[in-house]
């Protein structure tokens, strides 16, 4: 009969046992070695969380792929396979695409993809759309695919390559806020690779050896496993933050040599306008809600935001001709903006008018203007007349005479691409106290031909000023013939109300300014006129369409009111124009800006008026002194449709949230990235934060310094304050909240492990080490605690919740220990028989102890700290 | 058991293929947003260096700051489990270690068998030591080379993975695997050597250690009579005692090995006689009152001699190591056993043939060598091919052994 020996005797039991155990499930791995990694740890944790983490990254992918792309297809399709396959192939085990038809599948997708790509001629979105496809496609097949590590690093892959695609296409905050699910996903599902990585390949060496020489660690693939359920959150919290600074410093460093842009967006941009506006084409923009424009005023002389009492005029375009047509056979009618000539052509924002009178600075408010415009199909821009540039660098450029601005030539697109988002800024002295000017100068530029006569200039100069002065000359008068132009035949009704109301005032008012008014009145007041959306009205066959508005309508939108108040004007030959753009008084209190959508879309009038003939209290201040002030009226009655109000406060974060994202990601360039990051005093968006969020702060100090917190009840010695009762309150439940959360395990190990730090540790190495054997199961003295305490209660532990008893072999030691440590020295018997039975007792503790530790597998090897000399192997020495 | 020098470990850092293919997709990125301006793909750009950065910083990092030990065990036999251990030390002030593996490579330095073991940890705090382990099962005798072994981690993102190879290589002794002895091999020990009692000898005047209680029987003496559990039971009982017997013998292990051997099953009757040598070798050693000589007869002949653990250690290094051949010199053997220990001791040759086949008789050397014995009637033979071995073992599963005669 063997026996065993004492290398077996000690360990034989649950060693061989474990051992045993282990080659056993090896062996069935072996006998697997094309099984999959998700087969390997079939119905693991890890197994499932992975197919679940990369079925979520694959449902993702394809959502951002397909959001603010036009491609909703594709982001459906993404997530119906995404969880086809999560169910029917990971979860319920229905089937799994087997690789060849896989890999047929994928063929013949890139075929259909390719054989797509090859139609069209020149590079545009269509291509990318099918890239997008396929990429869509194989997801969908690799879904269906069992999971493997490969097939996992595949979908990872993809995902990624999707994201890159949707960069290209979308870059609305939608993308960024998708983002960020995407990146929280993919890190735990890319620390779960790092899991299936290290405990799949010991099952995988073990597949490798020679037969004679098997390998087993079925504790350490249960330590690395267990670290499946930490492990992501980990990773999230620690190395997640690392991460984004770095990617941050990353985007905001990197040198950029080219201009911010975006590829395609075909479809998404807006219409804007152009220079031909037809007479419907506003009531079709209103219908529309999408953001066109962010508008900020800043006051120059406070540096704060500035806000506007009533609505505010963006103007867009001037369109000066009134042309009618007929379109499929029925009347219609065009407005046209007259091309500039040599004496109006685009230039730079004039500089800031300083008036010779410094008493005048009190009828005006320097403002500062930063407007973002969302991508268009019309280079025109919107601006806040009369207008100025500033010191940042303008890519805008200025009509003199319309008061207009326009995109610079090189930032024209190229061919089949929208223009950009541009944002821009410029200075204006339109507003006093909140109050936008109808009034605005004729030219935005000082006229130097008014100096023509001035005999200190030299005759040269004066020559060419005479010559530029009768050429503006000969431009006023082409252009006033173009503003008063009216066919009385086919627009008879505008002259017909325009002649009853001149007439009705008395001669010594009936000035051009009070017409304009009345007849402005007239249509916005009166019963007969009304507003409406509706553009269903059936066109009139051979009926002028203002004067169908004028004679039997009666109804329609702001442009059918300004054409017929432009038409009615002209008749008295007074000057007048129609200008688009947007009116609006949506303002967003979260990011301090106004906001005009495609709904805020409106024409008004502009009517020239000489400067005699404006009333004694019109405000003309802050602006080059002229003969002639363009008048605005807006004859639309109800304002148009500014009437609807701005939207709640979900709606005006996420603008907010577009307006950061474009500010700090999609618009970043060289210049902004200067400002962003170099300049410290200017007006940078970011700097302007930082000095934002240290004034607050300074703000608040100030204010608790002063007593002022609890809303200034505590300034005036009133002990209780209602806000500050409510924030403790909130506060203390959100203390007890992070309390009662259990903390996780690591931490409360952490905790456990910390906790012996008051009681000292032993002089003598085998009670040291009794003890640390006792704080393998999480037991430590405490510095209040004899050692014979301590040893007692801790065998009544074990032997309570352990149901094994170490009773005896830790009385032993604690008796030598109080025997070696205090007794006499006489007592304390033979030194090698005390050490032979201290250490017998201690390989006994420590086998029992290990005992504990195979009972839970699950103990993670972390906890199993052990000593040197004392494993199961060297003992038998 | 020895152990090479220690070098400084050799650290190594690589991508992974899913790193590779993340390198690529955030250079392509980053060319695409670069050069078209399109800042959405810069943001995917710098996440790509960013985890990329992270990925290096902390794989490198875990890595250098775990310091690995390896401790195997003092003996290990084949075909029995043995474990060893890793002492896994991290140095790092803060940083725990996450998700490290250890590969230990395992090869034969004899023979072309090689594997690879491999153990882990999940979590290893700061300033925290763990010992991982892995089991092993080694089926052939011999000695082996473990390591060097290599910690590396794929933490936090599975996009590259940072080893540390150390020059730890260890070489260790697996002993032939040690057989199940039945009951009274003892006896047929003594049996067979025909001058037992010579041998055996009673190790003292008492009748030996407190076995058990069993029945009185015929013959016992009244002295044994346990008077209390007779009162008991009421019957008589008696104590049994076993006897403790002190062995002076000399194992001779004959490795012999077929000329013809035409693949590993030729080797079973050999790899047996060196296994029942090492079992009877194993069991002798551990009662101190024997005295034991071992004497291999293989390629080279070799006698030592020993009784402590250290003794027995390298008796067994030496079955281990033994290279069977198709003519051992047995009568070298004996010889050096003769001249190094003489010849009082009882003579147990355990050899995969017959004592015929062996050339007593015809080789005059070996008679003569084994004469004193045979004449003293101190020679015990046990050819382990006979069916007659199964009075000492069980052949359960070495169906190939028995018979190859």
């Amino acid at each position: 009969m063997h026996e065993p020996t004492p290398w077996e005797s000690e360990s034989a039991p649950s060693r061989r046992s474990t051992a045993e155990g282990d080659f056993a499930s090896t062996a069935a791995g072996d006998q697997n070695t094309g099984r999959s990694a998700g087969e390997l740890g079939e119905d693991s944790l890890l197994s499932h969380r992975l197919k679940l983490y990369f079925a979520s990254l694959s449902c993702l992918g394809g959502v951002v792929l397909g959001s603010g792309t036009g491609m909703e297809v594709l982001a459906v399709t993404a997530v119906f396979f995404a969880l086809f396959g999560f169910v029917c192939v990971d979860w319920l085990k229905l089937f799994a695409l087997p690789s060849i038809a896989a890999y047929t599948a994928m063929g013949l997708a890139a075929i259909y993809c390719v054989s797509n790509f090859i139609e069209f001629d020149a590079p545009n979105t269509r291509q990318m759309r099918v890239v997008a496809e396929l990429l869509v496609f194989v997801q969908a097949i690799l879904m269906l695919q069992e999971k493997t590590h490969r097939i996992y690093e595949q979908l990872g892959v993809f995902c990624l390559l999707q994201l890159i695609v949707a960069a290209v296409f979308n870059n609305a905050v939608n993308y960024g806020l998708l983002l960020v699910p995407v990146a929280v996903v993919g890190a735990w599902a890319l620390s779960l690779l790092v899991v299936l990585r290290s405990s799949e390949s010991i099952s995988a060496s073990a597949k490798e050896s020679a037969p004679s020489i098997r390998c087993s660690a079925g504790q350490a693939k249960a330590s690395l496993e267990s670290a499946t359920r930490r492990l992501p959150w980990v990773v999230l919290l620690t190395v997640g933050p690392a991460v984004l600074l770095v990617a941050a410093i990353f985007f905001y460093a990197l040198p950029r040599t080219t201009d911010a842009s975006q590829m395609g967006k075909a479809g998404k941009a807006l219409v804007g306008f152009s220079d031909q506006v037809r007479l419907e084409q506003i009531g079709k923009m209103i219908q529309s809600d999408r953001l066109a424009l962010r508008v900020q005023l800043k006051d120059n002389s406070h540096q704060k935001l500035y806000k506007v009492a009533g609505p505010l005029y963006l103007r867009g375009k001037v369109l000066d001709r009134y042309r009618p047509s007929v379109r499929d056979g029925l009347p219609s009618a065009v407005w046209v903006s007259v091309p500039p000539s040599d004496i109006n052509e685009y230039q730079t924002l004039p500089p800031e008018y300083y008036p010779s009178r410094m008493s005048d600075k009190n009828f005006y408010d320097s403002i500062d203007v930063r407007v973002s415009s969302e991508p268009m199909r019309t280079p025109s821009l919107f601006a806040i007349a009369p207008f100025h540039g500033t010191q940042h660098q303008q890519e805008i450029m200025q009509a003199t005479d319309r008061w207009t601005l326009s995109r610079q030539e090189r930032m024209m697109p190229t061919l089949g691409w929208d223009f950009p988002r541009v944002t821009y800024r410029f200075g204006t002295h339109a507003f006093r106290d909140g109050v936008q000017s109808e009034f605005i100068a004729r030219w935005s530029k000082v006229a130097s031909w008014r100096k023509a006569d001035d005999p200190s200039v030299s005759p040269q100069a004066r020559q060419k000023m005479r010559e530029t002065r009768l050429m503006i000359e000969d431009y006023n008068r082409q252009y006033r013939q173009i503003l008063t132009a009216y066919d009385s035949d086919a627009v008879p009704t505008a002259a017909r109300l325009a002649t009853t109301v001149a007439e009705s005032g008395s001669p010594g008012k009936r000035g051009p300014y009070w017409l304009a008014r009345r007849l402005e009145t007239l249509l916005r007041s009166d019963s007969r006129f009304g507003y409406t959306l509706n553009l269903d009205a059936e066109p009139m066959p051979g009926v002028d369409p203002i004067e169908q508005f004028l004679a039997h309508d009666q109804k329609g939108n702001c442009q059918y009111f300004a054409s017929a108040l432009v038409m009615m004007l002209r008749s008295q030959e007074i000057p007048a124009r129609l200008v688009v753009g947007y009116k609006t008084e949506e303002y967003n209190e979260i990011g301090g800006y106004y906001v005009a959508r495609q709904r805020h879309a409106h024409a008004w009038v502009e009517a020239l008026i000489d400067k005699d003939d404006l009333p004694q209290n019109a405000l003309v201040y802050g602006q080059v002194p002229s003969e002639q002030y363009w008048l605005r009226l807006d004859p639309t009655p109800g304002g148009g449709g500014t009437g609807q109000t701005a939207g709640g406060g979900v709606e005006q974060v996420f603008d907010l949230a577009q307006n950061i994202w474009e500010d700090y990601v999609v618009d970043m360039d060289g210049s902004r990235q200067k400002d962003a990051l170099l300049d410290t005093g200017g007006m940078s968006p970011m700097s302007e934060s930082y000095a934002r969020l240290i004034n607050s702060i300074k703000l608040l100090i100030s204010r608790i310094q002063a007593g002022e917190l609890g809303g200034g009840s505590l300034a005036s010695g009133q002990l209780f304050s209602w806000p500050a009762a409510m924030f403790g309150v909130g506060m203390t439940l959100l203390v007890f909240v992070l309390v009662r959360i259990r903390l996780p395990a690591w931490i409360r190990r952490k905790i456990d492990t910390d906790r012996p730090g008051g009681a000292a540790q032993p002089s003598l190495p085998f009670f040291a080490e009794t003890l640390e054997q006792l704080g393998r199961l999480g037991l430590w003295r405490q510095a209040a605690e004899t050692p014979a305490e301590f040893t007692s209660a801790a065998s009544r532990q074990i032997a309570r919740q352990r149901r094994l008893s170490v009773a005896e072999p830790l009385a032993l030691l604690t008796d030598a220990f109080y025997r070696l440590r205090f007794g006499p020295a006489d007592r304390r018997g033979d030194d090698a028989a005390v050490d032979s039975l201290t250490r017998e007792a201690l390989g006994e503790l420590k086998q029992r102890i290990d005992q504990i530790d195979h009972q839970e597998p699950r103990r993670e090897a972390a906890d199993v700290v052990s000593l040197d000399g004392l494993s199961h192997t060297d003992t038998s020495a | 058991m020895t152990t090479s020098a220690r070098d400084e470990p050799r650290v190594r850092h690589r991508l992974t293929r899913l790193g590779l293919h993340f390198a690529f997709v955030g250079g392509f990125a980053m060319l695409g947003g670069a050069l078209r301006g399109l800042n959405l793909l810069l943001v995917l750009a710098g996440m790509m260096v960013g985890l990329l950065f992270m990925q290096w910083r902390l794989c490198r990092r875990s890595i250098e700051s775990v310091s690995l030990r390896r401790r195997v065990p003092n003996e290990a036999f084949a075909g029995r489990p043995f474990r060893v251990r890793f002492r896994v030390t991290n140095h790092s002030r803060s940083m725990p270690a996450w998700m490290l593996r250890i590969d230990d490579p395992i090869g034969s330095m004899q023979r072309s068998d090689r594997s690879t073991a491999s153990t882990g940890i999940g979590f290893l705090a700061a300033k925290r030591t763990a010992t991982p382990s892995y089991d092993c099962v080694i089926t052939r005798r011999g000695r082996y080379r473990l390591g060097p072994s290599t910690g590396w981690t794929t933490f936090p993102f599975a996009l590259a993975m940072t080893r540390k190879t150390n020059d730890d290589q260890e070489s260790l002794d697996v002993y032939p695997e040690l057989l199940d002895l039945k009951r009274g091999w003892q006896r047929h020990l003594l049996g067979r050597t025909e001058g037992a009692t010579a041998a055996a000898h009673r190790s003292g005047a008492n009748d030996g250690e407190f076995f058990a209680l069993r029945e009185w029987q015929s013959g016992d003496n009244l002295r044994w009579i346990h008077w209390r559990t007779t009162a008991r039971k009421d019957e008589p009982m008696v104590r049994q005692f076993e006897q403790h017997r002190r062995f002076d013998l000399c194992l001779l292990v004959d490795g012999y090995l077929p000329n013809d051997a035409p693949d590993e099953l030729a080797e079973e009757p050999a790899e047996l006689a060196i296994s029942l040598a090492a079992t009877l070798l194993t069991r002798l050693v551990a009662s101190p009152a024997n005295r034991l000589t071992l004497a291999v007869a293989a390629q080279r002949p070799q006698a030592v001699s020993g009784g402590s653990a250290a003794g027995k250690r390298h008796m067994l290094g030496l079955l281990s190591e033994m290279k069977t051949c198709c003519e051992p010199n047995l009568a070298e053997a004996i010889e050096k056993v003769s001249l190094l220990f003489g010849r009082a001791q009882d003579l147990v040759v355990l050899s995969p043939r017959s004592l015929e086949a062996a050339g007593v008789g015809r080789d005059d050397e070996l008679s003569a060598a084994l004469h004193p014995w045979k004449r003293g009637g101190r020679l015990c033979w046990i050819n382990v091919t006979d069916p007659s071995v199964e009075r000492w073992i069980s052949l359960a599963g070495k169906p190939a052994a028995v018979g190859a005669e």
